[in-house]
């Protein structure tokens, strides 16, 4: 039972970062391949305050929070401007950056090994140890966001994120300040991130920067654009289904050594089968490719 | 006053001038046509003017204003507003979605997501409505943009530009591809601009259509000026006819 | 890409910088063999390909396959491997790439990166996580008097690199499969018209940047132990060299990755007064170096004004 609820919360936890994603690729159309980064910033800045100085659990959660969506701002101010081809390449190079970072600041981070025992959330003295209240406080949490997400993607500032995605020219056109539109959404989806990090280290009360590499930055992308990118549903989709099937995985009587690949040479397969005959996703429209 | 001005302007591409020291003024509330061989530079003057493309050297004056140093949705606040020779409508978006993204009083910030928006949001819909309405659009309102016919999303692209109330219009070849109807309902439309006061900038190579409807005349070749006048002064204009190699008269 | 080194030395005397300019032209070559692959295929399908690196990594396995696991000479395992690296991206673009011909950029942007997963993990499945060495002798040669050493491996690697760069050049600029290159790469619609088979260049270009990446694996795995992960480390630097030399720009590939060989060797044995960057951050070097450049100059290195670079 123990073990559904840890995978059940789990799920959320990556609902929730894949929400933020979907915000940045499926809504504005911005191909960044560093989101990870901005969660692992969340994990560790919570886990760090927590752990070396104390620090109670709110403090690391709105501390993970807000550095996350600081180094939105950061990393984002000079890439809003880029074209697709240069953004996947710096936010390609930015993901790698903070993993080097991670493993080299011993001091700091723990070095490869990462953080241990971190302890789980507790509000004032209410320490959430059982799994089950750990899984309905990350519900709330998820069900926040989720509700977040529903007002941004249908308020007009959502509609301009759209616009951006879809012609920027025209956007641009009729007024849209469309650099300043990325670099707000960016910082809100790596917040987000930053958030689902610091739910993520409480957690699993362990984290390293293997956790947060790049292999995790595909797991998000295949999860949001299987699910449908652009659509409110299809990360919920995306995560539910493919983290199933991959811990499912776990079960198979295979060593190590060939269910590791396995795993991935499937995860592989259905990014390139989704992406040739449905790109939009399983919750996506069916695309009408009469471009002019 | 000139509502648009534009003084020596240059914008060169690698080694080219795709526009070589170009004058000329707009008259406020005027129809103008801005005509001229292929390659003349007149979509880059469009692209220059609106700021999609950086000058190179150059004034460019928008109500006796520099505006040349605005990035380009700064210079379409203040009162431009523009249609794409290539159609520029945002594809999986609805129509009615197109036309309401041009309103200059959506509430659209980011922090206004978290005040009340639903009624103004009404209020926007049903004036979308009516533009939709004015090009026969209304009940494909909720259909997504790029399932419309050619001749449809050339309507709606001008219509979103009405929709944002600017001051200045650049549309950019409106006729092309587009049948007789349809042609009709944009001169229709061009017409009405006028009586309310807007300034219009026509790129176009239909010259019936450019005689018919233009107060003025600018002829552009390689990037320049050459010729300025009513309809029928550049009808027999020697420059213009060397231009052209002989002016055509589609239709 | 030689791994780290001890020094002890912590004054900057010329043998102890010339060996670091050594490894950088090394790596630097390597580097712009790479970018010159990604910057063909940029070129003509307007996409950043992220297989490239795991394209060079399977030449390098196929290469070893033939080489040690069979122990055949040396020039025949060369071109079996080419030939079978051959077979495999034409088998990727005719049934992955070639669908997609028309979708938005983001696609086979998308797609190259399950294509990259995929062959890394058949790669790990085939071959396991463990380092393969290609070679057991090396031999190593005493340059400009005895102050810096060179192995035979890396005058290889040297003289390759600038073989296969010439070569390329005229490729592009004598024969026809290479003009065609061009003429697609610069307007897609035009070379159709002027009846240049495009599909068909395509495929030619795929088979070029994969011969390119093959190769620099090939010359990779000789300096280096092979293991599957090397493939996403190649790739990396070889984004990093095209998007600073100017995208799409041959060229640009090749001094893009010449700067980044020479910038990660050098960096870190610079002082900095008393700072030295530690050599574990060589790997991100490349990529400060990038996000720096672009981030101060929003042109690229060949100068392009911004709203053509940047987007429009």
């Amino acid at each position: 039972m123990d073990y559904f609820l840890t995978i059940a919360t789990l799920i959320l936890i990556f609902i929730i970062l894949n929400q933020s994603y979907n915000l940045i690729i499926g809504y504005t159309g911005m191909v960044h391949l560093g989101h990870v980064a901005f969660m692992a910033i969340g994990a560790y800045t919570s886990a760090i305050l927590t752990t070396a100085y104390g620090t109670p659990f709110w403090f690391g959660l709105l501390s993970g929070i807000i550095l996350a969506a600081l180094a939105g701002l950061l990393l984002g101010i000079p890439t809003v401007r880029f074209r697709d081809d240069y953004l996947v390449a710096a936010t390609l190079g930015m993901g790698e950056i903070i993993k080097i970072i991670l493993i080299n600041e011993r001091q700091f981070t723990g070095g490869s090994t990462g953080i241990p025992a971190i302890a789980p959330p507790d509000f004032f003295g209410l320490v959430l140890k059982n799994n089950f209240y750990l899984f309905i406080f990350t519900l709330v949490i998820t069900a926040l966001i989720m509700l977040f997400v529903w007002r941004l993607t249908h308020s007009p500032f959502g509609k301009t994120l759209e616009a951006v995605r879809e012609d920027e020219t025209a956007a641009k056109s009729l007024g849209k300040n469309t650099n300043l539109i990325r670099l707000q959404i960016l910082i809100i989806g790596a917040g987000i991130a930053g958030l689902s990090g610091v739910l993520y280290a409480h957690t699993t009360q362990f984290i390293d920067p293997n956790v947060f590499d790049v292999h995790r930055m595909i797991f998000v992308l295949l999860q949001v654009v299987f699910g449908g990118s652009g659509t409110f549903w299809g990360p919920v989709v995306g995560t539910v289904t493919l983290f199933t099937v991959f811990e499912t995985m776990r079960f198979l009587p295979l060593p190590p050594h060939i269910m590791g690949p396995m795993r991935w040479i499937i995860y592989s397969l259905i990014l390139i089968l989704i992406i040739i005959f449905k790109p939009t996703g399983i919750m996506g429209k069916k695309l009408v490719r009469k471009r002019l | 006053m000139p509502i648009l001005k534009i003084q020596h302007l240059v914008k060169r591409f690698g080694g080219l001038s795709a526009i070589n020291h170009c004058n000329f003024e707009i008259t406020e509330n005027s129809i103008t046509s801005l005509i001229g061989p292929n390659g003349a530079g007149k979509t880059t003057m469009f692209d220059v003017i609106t700021g999609l493309s950086q000058h190179d050297s150059g004034e460019i004056y928008f109500k006796e204003n520099p505006i040349g140093a605005l990035p380009a949705y700064k210079r379409c606040r203040l009162g431009i507003a523009r249609t794409h020779q290539a159609i520029r409508i945002f594809p999986e978006l609805t129509a009615l979605e197109n036309i309401m993204l041009a309103f200059k009083s959506n509430k659209e910030s980011l922090f206004d997501i978290f005040t009340p928006f639903k009624k103004h949001q009404k209020k926007l819909k049903e004036k979308a409505f009516e533009y939709l309405r004015m090009i026969n659009l209304h009940e494909k309102a909720h259909e997504t943009a790029i399932s419309l016919s050619y001749g449809q999303q050339k309507l709606l692209e001008i219509m979103r530009a009405v929709a944002t109330d600017a001051d200045l219009f650049l549309l950019d070849e409106p006729a092309a591809g587009v049948n007789r109807t349809m042609l009709h309902t944009i001169i229709n439309i061009i017409k009405r601009l006028k009586q309310e006061g807007k300034t219009i900038v026509i790129v176009e190579h239909d010259m019936n259509f450019v005689m018919d409807l233009s107060e003025k005349v600018i002829v552009m070749d390689y990037g320049k000026e050459i010729a300025e006048g009513t309809p029928s002064e550049i009808q027999n204009n020697p420059k213009v006819l060397e231009a052209y190699l002989g002016v055509k008269h589609t239709n | 890409m030689p791994s780290t080194f001890c020094y002890t030395s912590t004054v900057m005397d010329p043998a102890f910088l010339a060996k670091f300019v050594l490894n950088g032209l090394i790596a630097g070559s390597l580097y712009a063999i790479l970018a010159l692959g990604l910057a063909l295929i940029y070129g003509v399908l307007r996409f950043v390909n992220i297989a490239h690196g795991e394209i060079a990594i399977t030449g390098a396995y196929a290469f070893y396959t033939f080489y040690i696991l069979f122990g055949w000479p040396l020039i025949p395992s060369f071109f079996a491997a080419i030939a079978v690296l051959f077979i495999i991206v034409i088998i990727i673009e005719k049934c992955t790439f070639l669908p997609v011909r028309d979708a938005p950029p983001h696609i086979p942007l998308i797609l190259s990166i399950g294509i990259s997963l995929l062959l890394k993990n058949l790669l790990l499945l085939i071959y396991q996580p463990y380092a393969r060495s290609l070679t057991t002798n090396v031999k190593s040669f005493a340059i400009f008097s005895d102050i810096i050493r060179i192995t035979d491996i890396q005058i290889i690697i040297l003289i390759s690199s600038v073989v296969l760069m010439l070569g390329l050049w005229a490729f592009l600029k004598y024969t026809r499969s290479g003009k065609a290159i061009r003429a697609v790469s610069d307007n897609k619609e035009v070379a159709a018209i002027l009846g240049i088979n495009v599909n068909r260049t395509i495929t030619i270009t795929f088979l070029v940047s994969a011969f390119l990446a093959g190769t620099a694996g090939i010359l990779a795995a000789f300096d280096q132990n092979l293991h599957p992960n090397l493939g996403t480390f190649f790739a990396i630097k070889a984004f990093a060299a095209v998007i600073l030399g100017s995208i799409g720009s041959i060229p640009g590939a090749v001094i893009g990755g010449y700067i980044i060989g020479l910038a990660e060797n050098l960096l870190i044995a610079i002082p900095f007064g008393n700072f030295y960057i530690p050599s574990s951050y060589k790997d991100a070097i490349a990529f400060f170096i990038l996000l720096l450049i672009l981030y101060i100059k929003p042109t690229d290195l060949f100068g392009k004004k911004a709203e053509e670079v940047i987007r429009n």
